[in-house]
């Protein structure tokens, strides 16, 4: 009913009054005529009231007037009667028109990008990363868009289990979902070996694929045949394949660093400097014409805040500060222990973040005292694959 | 010849078509006339006959292209030849 209504409002419609000594003769010359009525009330023996479609206006009263009787325009409602009253202001319309095209421009755009799912820090910012590469950020044309290649792009470049892309106007929705394993997808159309990526002790082997060259305890040596891509069997006799394994091994890592004596410190002056802009769709645009630090050494400040509609409507207008503040740089000596702490530092930071996922048997500190400053070394044992793929090249396949 | 086609009587296109919609709907395809139209009354030329729709604050909903909708009270449905 509705929609009914709508489409009455859209094409536009009459509410008439027919009178006569006989109106049921109208209503056989608009059926007759293909002219809809609707709504057909008999308000007295002489007089009808209906409604129809606003372009039948003229027919109607034509066969009004054939038939005999009295026509009256009762009102005339719907979009054409309502857009003929601003037919001479041409500045309403020239607005209406903007409007629009300004909509229609405005919405092949991405607004926002909506990452959903249980997803980590790390994950979110290496899937906005992957997105931008891939042609999708803020400000980018939603026609462009491939949903299946960002899709692809981001199950290649990220550890997420699985993730799917959609595109609902100008919102990208990217939902996360780790609850699956990422599907371990194995090029095996080439022969190969395996080899040792670099010296270790063997601690466990397990050939899915090949034969193993070695075993448990063993030492082996960096490019060292670990299992072997030309299986021997006795029905078959001597085939290539891909061979496939776990080999862990208990490997060697050094993390080190060095700190001088001699540090380089920098303290604020106190001057600032700063300009303002605007970013829409991802356009930055400066609000003043010089944009550039007056100081030779600054530290660089960005400073920005969405435009938020209602509590989380973030539209893709940004106001933001660029603040320039002046530095100095001054030298200062650290004594023995504070070049110490913070080489420690240093390295415990870098340890947290490249052994993360390292299993450490062992660790040693190695310390050492130059003039300069002090160099400090964590030397681990960990257990890791050592399995690296080497192809094998045989007369029928492709050099 | 009918009979060999084993063709319905529905797909005669001479033949009205009358829908009783319970006691508030009558649908008519194939009106060639209104013949008289109270709240009480509605009768209506289908061609070999006429039709009398009879019953209280009957409406005609719409009339387009030879199909009448008639809404209200329907007490009876005649025929007359």
């Amino acid at each position: 009913m509705g929609i009914a209504k709508a489409v009455q409002y859209l094409f536009g419609y009459i509410d008439f009054e027919v009178g006569g000594a006989e109106p049921e003769s109208f209503m056989s010359a608009a059926m007759h005529a293909n002219v809809d009525l609707w709504a057909v009330r008999k308000l007295d023996a002489c007089t009808l009231r209906a409604r129809s479609r606003a372009i039948n206006l003229k027919t109607i009263r034509q066969l009004c007037a054939q038939t005999g009787n009295s026509f009256r325009l009762i009102r005339s409602s719907g979009f054409p009667v309502a857009a003929r009253r601003y037919k001479n202001r041409f500045g309403f319309i020239a607005g209406i028109i903007l409007f629009l095209a300004l909509i229609s421009y405005l919405s092949s755009f991405v607004w926002r990008i909506d990452i959903s799912g249980d997803y980590t820090a790390v994950q979110k910012s290496q899937i906005l990363a992957i997105l931008a590469q891939n042609g999708c950020s803020i400000g980018s044309s939603v026609a462009s868009q491939d949903e299946q290649a960002l899709k692809y792009a981001i199950m290649r470049g990220t550890t997420v289990g699985g993730v799917t892309v959609n595109f609902r106007g100008t919102v990208a929705l990217i939902d996360v979902d780790n609850s699956v394993q990422k599907p371990n997808v194995l090029e095996r159309t080439y022969h190969c070996n395996i080899i040792a990526k670099e010296d270790g002790i063997i601690t466990d082997i397990i050939a899915y694929n090949g034969v193993a060259e070695v075993e448990e305890g063993q030492s082996v040596r960096k490019g060292q045949l670990l299992v072997n891509g030309v299986y021997d069997s006795k029905i078959m006799g001597a085939r290539l394949v891909h061979a496939h394994a776990k080999v862990e091994a208990q490997v060697l890592r050094t993390l080190s660093t060095e700190v001088s004596y001699k540090q380089s410190t920098r303290l604020y002056t106190g001057s600032r400097s700063s300009y303002s802009y605007v970013q829409i769709l991802g356009k930055k645009i400066p609000l003043t014409f010089n944009t550039e630090s007056p100081y030779e050494d600054y530290i660089t400040d960005v400073r920005y805040t969405p435009l938020v509609i209602g509590d989380d409507f973030e539209l893709p207008v940004v106001w933001g500060q660029y603040i320039y503040s002046e530095v100095q740089s001054f030298d200062v000596m650290l004594t023995y222990e504070q070049a110490l702490q913070r080489a420690r530092a240093e390295l415990d930071e870098m340890e947290r973040v490249q052994m993360r996922e390292a299993k450490i048997q062992d660790k040693i500190e190695r310390i050492t005292e130059t003039d300069a400053g002090v160099k400090v070394e964590y030397i681990y044992s960990v257990i890791e694959d050592i399995g690296v793929e080497q192809e094998i090249y045989s007369s029928n396949s492709e050099q | 010849m009918k009979k060999n086609f084993l063709l319905p009587p529905k797909t005669e296109p001479i033949m009205p078509q009358i829908e009783i919609s319970g006691d508030r709907q009558v649908i008519v395809e194939g009106c060639k006339y209104i013949l008289e139209y109270e709240p009480e009354t509605v009768k209506l030329d289908v061609g070999k006959f006429n039709l009398r729709i009879t019953g209280s604050e009957l409406t005609l909903i719409s009339l387009a292209d030879s199909s009448v909708m008639i809404e209200g009270g329907v007490l009876g449905v005649e025929l007359h030849c």
